[in-house]
């Protein structure tokens, strides 16, 4: 464009990060509160046993197989069902018997593994998963098009940190400079210093969120290179392991062997291991296979299955036959999803994607300022587009965090029996930050801000505080509960609630002064 | 605005929409072709051209967009990812599939 390169890139990156400024900000948002979504849930079921039990899993599957035996014996698949780590669910076992004479699919049967519990069934909710499935599925519309909607805003992204990175060829001086309380100047350096601290994380998520979603985005690149020959496609999305599991029977009667023996065996590969599930297909035959599940994917090479013989225990498949490209974009996907990452790194997980939220934040604010500061006069007065951004700018920004707060809220107060009640939890959200838009957009920015600020301060202090009345999870129990056994889940989501409200109490109070 | 700049800004505007139009269809269209073409030219299995096209068409498409603003005329952005993807568009029309997995 006229005038240069750095103009032109400045031009692109202000327009492809304000755009789709506000979405991309709920996708941070969401996204980062999804790499916590396991402990969310667990937050909102507080029916669940404090104690999450877990068993020995090599016990239960020893267990598990020697129910099946009675249970279903002659049945073409056995499996044992752990607990997830993302639905803990107690486990159970399923059986599949072999076709009819007929041909029609075998008969399916499941049951727990271990007698009932007398503790109540936790209440339904949405959980961590609806706000980890909302950064990318959105809400109230169709999933294609929220996958297209959500795609576009993260090629705008990819563009906007392009740009972000020529125009600021000093990346690294940004890095050092941050100018507290220098108005509009410090929402920028709060912009260009989070941006650059944070830089290899935004274009990783941003990246690998695209590759995630490659199919939808690309499907020429399989048309094209398959030239629709569906055969061939289907070759190309089945797993391989699949394949060498689905071994026919052989008639011939072997025994297999126990659990603790595979594992005797193949100490190297399963060690160390959180499974999912263990299947046998064929019980008691020469051909019988072993499939194991691991909860997690492996970071370096994305698989999540091996198939065992189970008569010698030799290791027939470890997953797929991945290339190297192929193991590249697996490994994108673990690196976008971080299930394999232990805590700590989880931790780091989460704070990247809060300084990516703010980040996005920062830069819309900040636009808002610049065109105000040129254009002079007060802000939110005036016409056009600028004084549209200036007064949403509130209740889009922090009204994502207050609805955030009303959904928690919503599942401590529903009705336990209300239908569709995980629905309902998630209107609440939008309800929230409806309620905030419609507060605010008739206030001067400065007045919205504090406004929101000190609703949001308030809805943070109310969750621990509403936890008291309504549950027995509360600080109170789980407090005392973390300090003996180190279970920090659900008393540090109280207390991470607790020190966030005071720190938007801080931030409002500040607000006031400065209004005065 | 007074009415004699009119014009100057119309052409502006026509100029901004036309790099809009490119970015976004242009570089699409971009990004798809060379990317299949690139990896139908290189001795790799079919499985592993598609992960290849799909991981590099996100970042072909972006620094496409990059060029479309960055260039000196819109004119100029226009014809040089045209004539890439026309090219290799024509040579990889009828080429048949890539054949086996």
């Amino acid at each position: 464009m006229k005038g240069g390169l750095r103009p032109s890139m400045a031009w692109l990156h202000t327009w492809s990060g304000l755009l789709p400024g506000w979405l991309l900000y709920f996708v941070f948002l969401t996204g980062t509160l999804g790499y916590f979504s396991v402990e969310i849930d667990r937050w909102m079921q507080p029916e669940l046993p404090l104690r999450q039990r877990i068993d020995p899993q090599w016990e239960l599957i020893e267990r598990g197989l020697a129910r099946l035996q009675q249970r279903a014996p002659g049945a073409e698949r056995w499996s044992v069902e752990l607990p997830q780590r993302k639905s803990p669910l107690p486990p159970r076992i399923v059986w599949r018997m072999p076709p009819t004479a007929e041909g029609a699919r075998g008969e399916a049967g499941t049951e727990p593994l271990l007698p009932a519990d007398a503790a109540p069934r936790p209440r339904p909710t949405g959980g961590g998963q609806f706000l980890y499935q909302l950064h990318y599925r959105l809400h109230y519309i169709d999933t294609q098009q929220a996958y297209w909607i959500i795609g576009a805003a993260a090629m705008f992204m990819l563009v906007s940190i392009l740009s972000g990175i020529i125009l600021h060829k000093k990346i690294f001086t940004d890095f050092f400079t941050f100018r507290p309380a220098a108005g509009k100047r410090t929402w920028r350096d709060l912009h260009s210093v989070l941006g650059s601290i944070a830089l290899p994380f935004h274009l990783m998520i941003t990246w690998s969120g695209l590759v995630l979603l490659a199919y939808t985005y690309m499907p020429l690149v399989l048309d094209e290179i398959y030239r629709f020959d569906e055969d061939a496609q289907d070759v190309f999305f089945t797993d391989n392991a699949q394949r060498v599991a689905d071994t026919a029977r052989s008639g011939v009667a072997a025994p297999m062997l126990l659990p603790a023996q595979l594992l005797a065996r193949q100490p190297a590969a399963l060690n160390n291991i959180r499974l999912s599930s263990y299947s046998v297909r064929n019980p008691g035959d020469a051909n019988a296979r072993v499939v194991i599940l691991h909860q997690r994917r492996n970071a370096q090479n994305g698989t999540d299955q091996q198939v065992y013989s189970a008569v010698s225990g030799q290791l027939l498949d470890a997953g797929l036959q991945r290339g190297p490209l192929r193991q590249t974009r697996d490994a994108m996907l673990g690196l976008h999803k971080g299930t394999f990452a232990a805590p700590l790194l989880r931790a780091l997980y989460g704070l990247s994607g809060a300084l990516g939220t703010v980040m996005v934040g920062g830069g819309l604010v900040f636009w808002a300022a610049k065109r105000r500061e040129r254009r002079g006069g007060v802000a939110g007065e005036g016409a056009g587009g600028l004084v549209w951004v200036e007064r949403a700018n509130p209740a889009m920004l922090i009204g994502p965090l207050l609805g955030v707060c009303t959904y928690l809220l919503a599942n401590r107060l529903l009705p336990v029996d209300l239908e569709q009640r995980g629905s309902w939890e998630g209107h609440a959200l939008f309800f929230g930050w409806a309620l905030a838009l419609v507060l605010t957009l008739p206030l001067r920015p400065p007045r919205a801000w504090w406004l929101l600020t000190a609703l949001l301060a308030l809805a943070c202090a109310a969750l621990p505080v509403v936890n008291v009345f309504t549950t027995d999870r509360h600080l109170g129990v789980s407090l005392p509960w973390a300090l003996r056994e180190g279970d920090w889940v659900l008393a540090g989501i109280d207390l991470c609630l607790l020190i966030l409200a005071l720190i938007f109490a801080f931030v409002a109070r500040r607000m006031a002064r400065q209004q005065c | 605005m007074a009415w004699g700049t009119m014009p100057a800004m119309r052409a502006h505007h026509l100029e901004l929409l036309l790099r809009l139009l490119l970015a976004t269809v242009g570089g699409y269209a971009f990004a798809n072709v060379i990317v299949i073409a690139v990896v139908r030219s290189l001795p790799i299995s079919a499985s592993e051209a598609v992960m290849l096209a799909l991981l590099a068409s996100f970042v072909v498409h972006a620094v496409a967009v990059l060029w479309v603003f960055a260039a000196r005329s819109a004119w100029r952005a226009c014809w040089t990812l045209a004539l890439p993807t026309l090219l290799l568009g024509g040579w990889l029309w009828p080429l048949g599939g890539a054949g086996p997995v």
